[in-house]
């Protein structure tokens, strides 16, 4: 027997130049019983090739699939109250007020021995030299004492002219 | 960590943001404000300026500043009724920290001086004056007993006697 139409069908097919009706021709003759020697590692392919044609997803599969798909989740409704839709808020409020407590624990606690509370790192000299700073701060020493001495000065004026006042009202 | 981090931030700025004296808080209200002149001591100067010549000099003097701890001197001589104006709003707001100690309105000149006091102990003293061409603030830190006061009131005397 010449099987050299099918030797040259088997190059073109792993050349994969075989049209379909050719790869059917290959599968045909390979699922016959009787294959030449020298073809026969070739067989097992095409008979399962043969056997994947024939598979098919069956009549149900559409139904099946369909079921499958068709079958509607559950969605269950969510209430959403007043206190709720503020929940996000009430979070955000209660975290800054806790940090805000922290605060005021961690100065009282690190600031506790010194009555003084200020933060000075900020602070930034306006003079280098001390005897300049010196004139500013005695300068402003003085004009506080020049502004409690009049505050006393003009309270005196006007307690005595309300005495004066009440004297001539009498 | 983030969050940690995020943590110790916030309270690292809630102490200083509750950590401020009057002057700063006056002052970060007009940042950008050139007509506002600032003169700040710090408690570093203060120390220095102790140990000067000048403070040996007059050991009164050296006396009364040896109870403060920091000055800031802020004057104006433009919108000076506004700037006052906008002082004693600042005063009015931290109004639970702040307590009258004495007040005048004369004819050209108003001043109104308040305190801050920490276990009876005056902490903070501001001096709020507005004349006619000057609005300033005066404004101490350290550790003022009354007697203080009454020291600083007697300098001037003194200085005239």
């Amino acid at each position: 027997m010449d099987y050299k139409n099918i030797e040259e069908l088997l190059k073109r097919y792993w050349e994969c130049e075989t049209s379909l009706e050719e790869e059917s021709q290959l599968r045909d003759f390979f699922s016959k019983e009787e294959v030449p020697a020298h073809l026969l590692p070739y067989k097992d392919l095409f008979v399962y090739l043969n056997k994947q044609q024939e598979t098919g997803l069956g009549e149900d599969f559409d139904s099946r699939m369909m079921s499958k798909i068709e079958v509607a989740p559950v969605v269950k409704a969510k209430r959403l109250t007043l206190i709720s839709r503020f929940k996000p808020l009430f979070r955000a409020a209660a975290v800054i007020t806790l940090f805000l407590m922290l605060g005021n624990v961690a100065q009282h606690t690190f600031l506790s021995n010194d009555a003084l509370d200020y933060n000075y790192n900020n602070y930034r000299d306006t003079y280098d030299d001390p005897d300049v700073a010196y004139k500013k701060v005695s300068s402003a020493l003085m004009i506080l004492s020049e502004e409690i001495n009049k505050s006393q000065s003009t309270s005196l004026a006007d307690s005595l002219k309300a005495n004066a006042d009440s004297v001539v009202k009498e | 960590m983030k969050s940690v981090l995020l943590a110790l931030w916030m309270t690292l700025f809630s102490v200083v943001a509750f950590a401020q004296d009057f002057a700063t808080r006056f002052m970060a209200e007009h940042q950008q404000d050139a007509n506002l002149s600032c003169i700040t001591i710090s408690p570093t100067m203060m120390n220095k300026i102790l140990k000067s010549d000048a403070a040996e000099k007059d050991e009164q003097m050296a006396e009364m500043i040896s109870n403060l701890k920091s000055m800031q001197l802020l004057t104006s001589k433009t919108r000076v009724q506004r700037y006052y104006r906008e002082a004693l709003k600042v005063i009015d707001k931290n109004s639970d920290r702040f307590e009258p100690y004495l007040s005048f309105k004369g004819k050209l000149e108003e001043c109104k001086m308040m305190v801050r006091r920490r276990k009876g102990t005056i902490i903070e003293m501001v001096m709020l004056t507005k004349n006619k061409h000057q609005f300033s603030v005066i404004n101490l830190t350290g550790i003022m007993s009354d007697d203080f006061i009454s020291q600083l009131a007697g300098a001037l005397k003194q200085k005239h006697s």
